[in-house]
Parts: structure tokens; C-alpha cells; sequence
């Protein structure tokens, strides 16, 4: 709760007036040019849903106002009001979360010095003031009044509001939650997944994969603060915070601030049932564990590029804060001292946090330390580290277990079952031919928090690569990623079958690419290896009734397809693409990644590129398919994919399922999972 | 309007081009002791043939990347690599990136948090050039030099892994392009330019 300081007086506020105009301005006075908690009540005068924010009782967050003063003045003091009530004064209070941000006046000439806090463009003066880690108890729509006087004695006040959800107590609660996030993943990942894991007979599935099986289904909008498009940030932190966030932040708001680190917080699901309930957090990716998915689900930043500062604060904040047990996936480069050859630690991509953020939500400040031994530093904490699925499996079931096995992200499942078939030569050439899959690590997840969450827990398990090959329109390697990933929904399924009081819940955070089931190929593998040109290759596209049923034979040893290029093979097209090359054929190899710590080595500078945009290693790099291929124009510039705006599909199973029905706001999810996590479900 | 930095690439370019021609004619205007096509053809002959695949190696272990046993070897050799040096936004004074492909920083505006790849030589001259403002090529290089295998922090706050020390370079009249009075001086004399 947050600590009521007596100041002997009442901020006389109209409502009424407030509902009319939702800035009061005095003449000459100051300008109050951001309120956040956002609100429409701020942002448009309407008082009325949609609550912009809105959060479960005690779920802590900021409050900030940027304030412009009028020419010649300065800004004295910034109250902080909650329904009249008032909280705290800026600069002047002594309480430690309370801050008051403003620049040196040299900031303001064309000529900004490095020290500059402030975006550019601001008028002199300007102060960002802020109350940290604010939280409410009283269910219902509350306002937020923010007053700003200047060293003239004249007045604003700007008013928001936000409301706080109740969550009725009845029912049963879940222990446990799983989600299970296939990045990117749409409708028709899934149908493709399910068409060529297990076919359909007669117009049906010969069966269902295991997200199919959950017995709830809801339709998800996935729009950010700031676009109908989300990127992975707030397609991940939404579900967790209950709130917006714009673009690329995680667990904050937006600011008026340069520092990546110090935007308005919201406290994360993890957070809050590590603080109050003492559960325990695990994160599992494919994607190097620092990618905006992973980092939504524990990290608070505006700069989901921010890697050194985000590994750290998984140390520094996580282990307390969310109560981080597992964390899994790539990015050993953010965790190795800039000292040694592969690391990606920067001092530009480090964080260090204000004093009022580090005293408000008390957490450490971090620092600048390139040099830091990040790996050493969480044995150290005592966790155990697998480098590789050896190790992995050798770990046994640890307190906690942190577990690296790539430099970058990981391998596709696609190329990382080649490998353990004896094709080993994209592995190899990433030089890590011995990761674990997915459904592999969701296994140890799953044993090393069952053995160390008394009070229960909370998991993410990640698809990345489903996004990531979905950007890059390789149809067969986000296949193969979906099938992994169903396999890990399965072992999810099935720890969720031995322990009822466990929720699970199967969504995406946006779709990627747009893509689609366009039909089936009309022709044998051996002809269309031998197909070419634009005619030709377009003339093989079966629809309809063309399309029939594809059959892919499926390995009975590891599951996955023996070839993914069978005869009358399934065709996917993409309605959000780049330009691309396609000859509907398996790549053989995958498209280059830039994180990749060898991505300019050979062999992988070799590796294709999408289209002539790619210029990365001077262009050189051949063209996938360009020589047996037909070009397809793509919608957008650039060279890939890219994230589209429909809904997207969420299935749920376990305990307080029955909740996720109907079309939900991302955020929305937040509080069915709350309600069951904390009040319960029936 | 044509941005700021496009017209440094451009005068870069031109500046390289001129660099190249002088080299070739033996300007009269070097102030170092040029070294001749014939001499540069004798040293590399001494050297030992180096590629940055032969860097670190592969499998990864279990923490970082681990120099080769030929990269150790080498450590104080004189070699001779083929890369493409590095174009930076903000370059030091007598030092350039080597780079397996080629690669463009923005230091300025990103910071070092950049693609960087592990395999890359910092080249350092020395003597009168290490203040000396490196032009820019574009095309491939190759360096013939000392070669230094370690960490050591350089002044950018970047950590080396390899460095080397070329060939005495040979001046040029280029100008340094941010209008100091230091020279511009061209990557080195054994380099081979291909473009």
C-alpha cells in the first residue's frame, strides 16, 4: 500500500469540472504535456471505458507528469493527487520513490551536450516529476490529479484516471500457471502445423494437436499503446502487466526521458505473485533470452535492444523480485565479460536506474560493467548452468537453473533435428550442435519449479522462432518451430493433468507475415524441382479443389517430418511479405542471422539473404532462390515479413479455463489469469 | 540537401582514390619511407597466411568463444589477412577494424552495442601515423603486419582480442576529413585494394 503522507489539506477538485476539461490551465501557466498513467480521461477529456489502465488491488505502478513551464518561469512543485487525496509533492518530499527530473539549460541549445536527460524539443524547464511504485486497494475508477506551480505562483492541473479491478474470492485457485507463447503464431500456423503433423482424412483431422485439445478458446486483439501492430514487447508484457505499453518497451510506460531504464513502471504478474504469494518465475526460449518476448515477462525497460542491461537486471531484480528459478534459451553473449571473444556486453546497452526508481520499488541501481562475469555471477546467487542438452539433462533437478545454449538464438527445430539425424551442417556451422529442444526444456522447467515452488509458480514458454522464420517467409522452419512448439504444449498438458491446480493457457502475441494456407502443390517433388520460372511455378499452385490433402511422412523416432518435401506438398503465402524469391521448395539453409555472434564468418556469411534490401556483409550474399524461384513483389519495404494486426487465436486447459472465452483485450487476460491465480475460479 | 555524412563518404572516397594514385606514382609529397611493390612482395613472402574462420573454435565450448591453437601460435607472427575494413562513424586516430565482411558502425548514434563480429583485428599504426585519420575504403584488403593475440582495452572502450601492426602505411595527401590538422593516411603499403 502506498504510504499516505498527512499534509493537512485536501485538494478541492471538481469532478464535475474535471469530466468537462481535463486540463485546467491559468493563464501563462504551466503545461502538463504527459499523465501517466495513460488515460483517455487525459488524452481526450472522456471519462468514460475504455479504462486505459487498469490494474488488480495492490498492483503497484508509477505516476509521472511531464510539465512544460511558460516562458521565463520555472517549475516549483508537482502534487501528485489520487481522488483528492494527496500523495506526495515534487521536488521537495522526502520520500525516497518521489522524483523530479529537469536539464541543464544547455541542453536546450541546438548544440545538446552529452549529459542531456531529456528528449529534444522540450521547452526550458521542463521537469519530469514522478511517484514510484504507487498502489491502491479500493476497487473502482479512480482519478489522477497532477498540480504544477511555477516560481510565478500560477497553477495547472491535469487529470487522468485508471481504474482498479476487483477479483471476487470463490472457487478454486490455480497454484500453478503456464503460458505457452508461440511467437507470431495466427490461425493458420496452427492449421498448417496440424495439416502436415497429422494430415486430415475426408475434410478432417486425422487428429488434433495438443493445443487443439484445450477445451477453451478465446479470440485475442493484440494492439499496443501506440499502434494497431504490436511488436513482441507489448505483445508479451500486455498479458502480464494488464496494461498498454508502447512498442519495444517492457513493463513500463513511455516517458519524456532519454534513459531506457527509468520509464514509469508496472509491476509484472511474476512480481506480484512473487511478492505477495511467494511463487516462483521460469522463463523458456528459443530466442536468445534477452529477445523483447523473454524480457517482458520480468524486465523494465523502454529499449528492448537494451541486452547488457537486461540480463543483469534477471540477476540484479529477477531472482528477488519475481522469484526468476529458471531461466532458459540463446544469449550467452549479454552474460560474457566484454573480455572475452563472443561477448555482446556494452556499456551502451547497460543500465544504471535513477535514485527514486531503485528506492521506490527496491531494487539495486545496477551499473555500468561490461566487463561483469554474468554467468559466474548467478553461480555465485547458486544456480546451476547447462551450456548444451548434455549438460542439460546431466543437471539433474537443481533450486535453480540457468541454461545458455547458444551465443545468440537458437537454432530451428528444423535444422536441430537434421543435426541429431546425422545432417549436422547448420548446427555445426552455428557451432552449437548439441541444443536442447524445446520441449526439452520445458520438461526441466517444468521439474526444477514442481521441486522448488511450495506456494506454485509462474512459467512463459516461448516458440521464438515461429515469428522469427514466419519474418523471414520460410514456410517448412516455422512448420517444424510449431510442431516443436505443440510438443512442448504437450508436456505442459500433461504436467497439468498430474496437478490440477494448474492453468495453461496456449496464445500468441501477434501474428507474423499474414500468413495463409493457399492450397497444396498439384505436382511431385521431382517435378517441381524441375519447375521454374514465374508461369511455371505459379501454375503448380493447386486451390481448391486442387489443393486436396497433403501427407508428410513423420518420423517415428523424434516425431517431426521425415521430408518436408513430400509430393503434392502444402503451399503457404504470406500477406504482410517482403520480397522474395519462392520456389515452394525446402532451404536448405536457413536465412542469415545478424545476432549471430558468426553470422560475417564463414560458413554463415554465406548463408542467403531475402531480397537486395539486406545489405548487411556488403550485399554479397546470395539471394535465396533466386535461381530457381519466381520473384513475389512483397506489401512492405525491407527485408522481411512483418508482424500483421488480426486477432489471434488463445486456447486454455486446467484450472479457471472456462474464463478465457469470447474476444479478449490482451490485457484482459491478465485479469482472468489474476482472478484465478488470487481470487479463483469455479 | 545532401546529409553531412554523405558528403564525408563522398570526399572519403575520392580521398581514397587519390591516396591509391599517389601510392602508385610514389608522391613525392610522402613524408614516410614508401615501400616499394617489390619490397611489399618480399615481406609477404615471409609472412604466414592468416583467415579469420581460423579465429575461434567450433563447437563452442560451454562458456565463450576460445582463440584456435593457429591463432595462438601466431601471437607476435607476422601475417598477412584478407578483410574489408570496417566503415565507423567514429574512427580513432591510427586505428582501423578489420573485418571478415563488410561492416558499418554507428558509434555515435547506437553506441558499441553494434554486429560487430567476434573475428575482427584492430589494426593500430605506428610512428608518426598513429595520429594520423584513417580513410575509408571500401573493397577487400590485405594486410601484412605484426600480429598481437590478447585483451587489452582500447581508447573507445572496445576490448581487442587481435590486433596488428602493418607494414609501415604510406602516406597520402589526403586531408584528415574533420578538418585537424592530422593526415589521412591509407590502410598500408601492402594493402591490394579491390573493388
Amino acid at each position: 500500500m502506498t504510504p499516505f503522507v498527512p499534509r493537512g489539506r485536501w485538494l478541492r477538485l471538481s469532478l464535475a469540472a474535471v469530466a468537462c476539461a481535463s486540463v485546467i490551465v491559468a493563464h501563462a501557466a504551466p503545461t502538463i504535456s504527459r499523465l501517466t498513467p495513460p488515460s483517455e480521461l487525459f488524452a481526450s477529456g472522456n471519462p468514460n471505458p475504455p479504462y486505459i489502465a487498469r490494474f488488480v488491488t495492490g498492483q503497484r505502478f508509477d505516476l509521472q507528469a511531464t510539465v512544460r513551464p511558460a516562458m521565463g518561469t520555472t517549475i516549483a512543485k508537482v502534487e501528485f493527487a489520487v481522488d483528492g487525496r494527496f500523495l506526495a509533492e515534487s521536488p521537495r518530499s522526502v520520500l525516497p520513490g518521489v522524483g523530479f527530473l529537469t536539464d541543464d539549460p544547455a541542453c536546450y541549445s541546438t548544440a545538446r551536450p552529452a549529459n542531456c536527460k531529456l528528449v529534444a524539443g522540450l521547452p526550458p524547464g521542463t521537469a519530469v516529476a514522478s511517484f514510484r511504485a504507487y498502489s491502491n486497494d479500493h476497487a473502482g475508477v479512480h482519478t489522477l490529479a497532477v498540480t504544477a506551480t511555477d516560481n510565478a505562483g500560477a497553477a495547472t492541473t491535469a487529470t487522468g484516471n485508471f481504474e482498479i479491478v476487483d477479483l471476487p474470492a470463490g472457487g478454486d485457485r490455480a497454484k500453478n500457471i503456464i503460458i505457452m507463447l508461440g511467437d507470431g503464431m495466427g490461425a493458420s500456423h496452427r492449421t498448417a502445423a496440424r495439416i502436415v503433423l497429422n494430415g486430415y482424412a475426408q475434410g478432417k483431422a486425422r487428429q488434433k494437436l495438443a493445443m487443439d485439445t484445450f477445451p477453451h478458446t478465446a479470440m485475442i486483439m493484440t494492439a499496443s499503446l501506440n499502434s494497431i501492430v504490436t511488436d513482441s514487447a507489448p505483445g508479451m508484457q500486455n498479458y502480464v502487466t494488464g496494461n498498454k505499453s508502447s512498442n519495444n518497451q517492457e513493463g513500463v510506460w513511455p516517458d519524456d526521458t532519454l534513459n531506457a531504464f527509468d520509464n514509469p513502471r508496472v509491476e509484472y504478474l511474476g512480481e506480484y505473485l512473487a511478492r505477495l504469494q511467494g511463487r516462483k518465475l521460469g522463463i523458456v526460449t528459443t530466442a536468445d533470452v534477452f529477445d523483447a518476448t523473454p524480457a517482458s515477462m520480468a524486465v523494465h525497460t523502454s529499449n528492448r535492444g537494451a541486452g547488457t542491461g537486461i540480463v543483469d537486471q534477471y540477476l540484479d531484480e529477477a531472482t528477488h523480485a519475481s522469484n526468476l528459478t529458471v531461466l532458459l534459451g540463446g544469449g550467452r553473449k549479454w552474460f560474457l565479460p566484454a573480455t572475452v571473444a563472443g561477448s555482446g556486453r556494452g556499456d551502451s546497452s547497460d543500465y544504471v536506474l535513477p535514485r527514486d526508481v531503485a528506492a521506490g520499488w527496491g531494487v539495486p541501481a545496477g551499473t555500468l560493467d561490461k566487463s561483469r562475469d554474468v554467468i559466474a555471477d548467478f553461480k555465485t546467487a547458486g544456480w546451476s548452468y547447462a551450456s548444451d542438452r548434455t549438460t542439460l539433462n546431466a543437471a539433474g533437478v537443481p533450486s535453480k537453473l540457468l541454461g545458455l545454449f547458444a551465443l545468440s538464438n537458437m537454432n530451428i527445430a528444423l535444422d536441430k533435428i537434421d543435426g541429431r539425424r546425422g545432417k549436422t551442417s547448420v548446427v555445426a556451422d552455428y557451432g552449437f550442435p548439441d541444443q536442447p529442444m524445446l520441449d526439452e526444456m520445458t520438461q526441466k522447467a517444468l521439474e526444477v519449479l514442481d521441486a522448488n515452488s511450495p506456494h506454485g509458480f509462474l512459467l512463459m514458454v516461448e516458440g521464438a522462432s515461429i515469428d522469427k522464420q514466419s519474418h523471414q517467409m520460410d514456410s517448412e522452419r516455422w512448420i517444424g518451430e510449431m510442431i516443436e512448439f505443440d510438443r512442448s504444449v504437450a508436456v505442459a498438458k500433461t504436467y497439468a493433468e498430474g496437478h490440477p491446480d494448474t492453468l495453461v493457457i496456449v496464445t500468441a502475441d501477434h501474428e507474423c507475415g499474414g500468413a495463409v494456407i493457399i492450397g497444396a502443390s498439384t505436382v511431385t517433388d521431382a517435378v517441381l524441382q524441375a519447375t521454374t520460372g514465374t508461369a511455371g511455378l505459379q501454375g503448380v499452385v493447386g486451390t481448391y479443389d486442387a489443393a486436396h490433402f497433403p501427407r508428410y511422412p513423420i518420423s517415428p523416432t523424434d516425431g517431426y517430418p521425415t521430408t518436408y518435401d513430400p509430393d503434392f506438398k502444402l503451399l503457404i503465402g504470406y500477406g504482410a511479405n517482403g520480397d522474395r524469391y519462392e520456389d515452394w521448395r525446402t532451404n536448405v539453409r536457413p536465412v542469415h542471422d545478424t545476432q549471430q555472434p558468426f553470422d560475417a564468418a564463414t560458413p554463415l556469411s554465406t548463408y542467403p539473404r531475402i531480397n537486395a534490401s539486406d545489405t548487411s556483409a556488403g550485399g554479397k550474399r546470395p539471394l535465396r532462390d533466386e535461381a530457381s524461384g519466381f520473384l513475389i513483389t512483397g506489401h512492405v519495404a525491407g527485408d522481411q515479413g512483418v508482424h500483421t494486426g488480426g486477432d489471434i487465436p488463445l486456447s486454455a486447459f486446467g484450472r479457471g479455463a472456462a474464463l478465457f472465452a469470447g474476444t479478449l483485450d490482451n490485457t484482459d487476460v491478465f485479469f482472468r489469469m489474476m482472478q484465478v491465480a488470487v481470487g479463483g475460479a469455479r | 540537401m545532401v546529409h553531412p555524412k554523405l558528403i564525408a563518404l563522398l570526399v572519403a572516397a575520392s580521398l581514397a582514390s587519390a591516396a591509391l594514385a599517389s601510392a602508385s606514382e610514389g608522391s613525392p609529397a610522402s613524408h614516410a619511407r614508401p615501400t616499394s611493390s617489390s619490397n611489399a612482395a618480399a615481406a609477404s613472402d615471409a609472412s604466414t597466411a592468416l583467415d579469420f574462420d581460423q579465429f575461434y573454435r567450433r563447437p563452442v565450448g560451454p562458456y565463450g568463444l576460445e582463440p584456435t591453437e593457429t591463432l595462438l601460435a601466431l601471437d607476435g607472427a607476422r601475417v598477412r589477412i584478407t578483410g574489408f575494413m570496417v566503415d565507423e562513424e567514429a574512427p580513432l586516430p591510427g586505428r582501423f577494424l578489420l573485418a571478415p565482411l563488410r561492416v558499418a558502425l554507428s558509434e555515435v548514434e547506437d553506441g558499441p552495442a553494434d554486429d560487430l563480429p567476434p573475428a575482427v583485428i584492430f589494426v593500430h599504426l605506428e610512428g608518426r601515423d598513429r595520429q594520423g585519420r584513417v580513410v575509408y575504403q571500401k573493397g577487400r584488403l590485405t594486410l601484412t603486419g605484426l600480429l598481437q593475440v590478447g585483451n587489452r582495452d582500447e581508447p573507445d572502450g572496445r576490448v581487442s582480442m587481435v590486433r596488428l601492426v602493418p607494414d609501415r602505411p604510406v602516406p597520402a595527401r589526403a586531408r584528415d576529413l574533420r578538418g585537424s590538422s592530422t593526415r589521412g593516411v591509407r590502410p598500408s603499403a601492402a594493402a591490394a585494394a579491390e573493388r
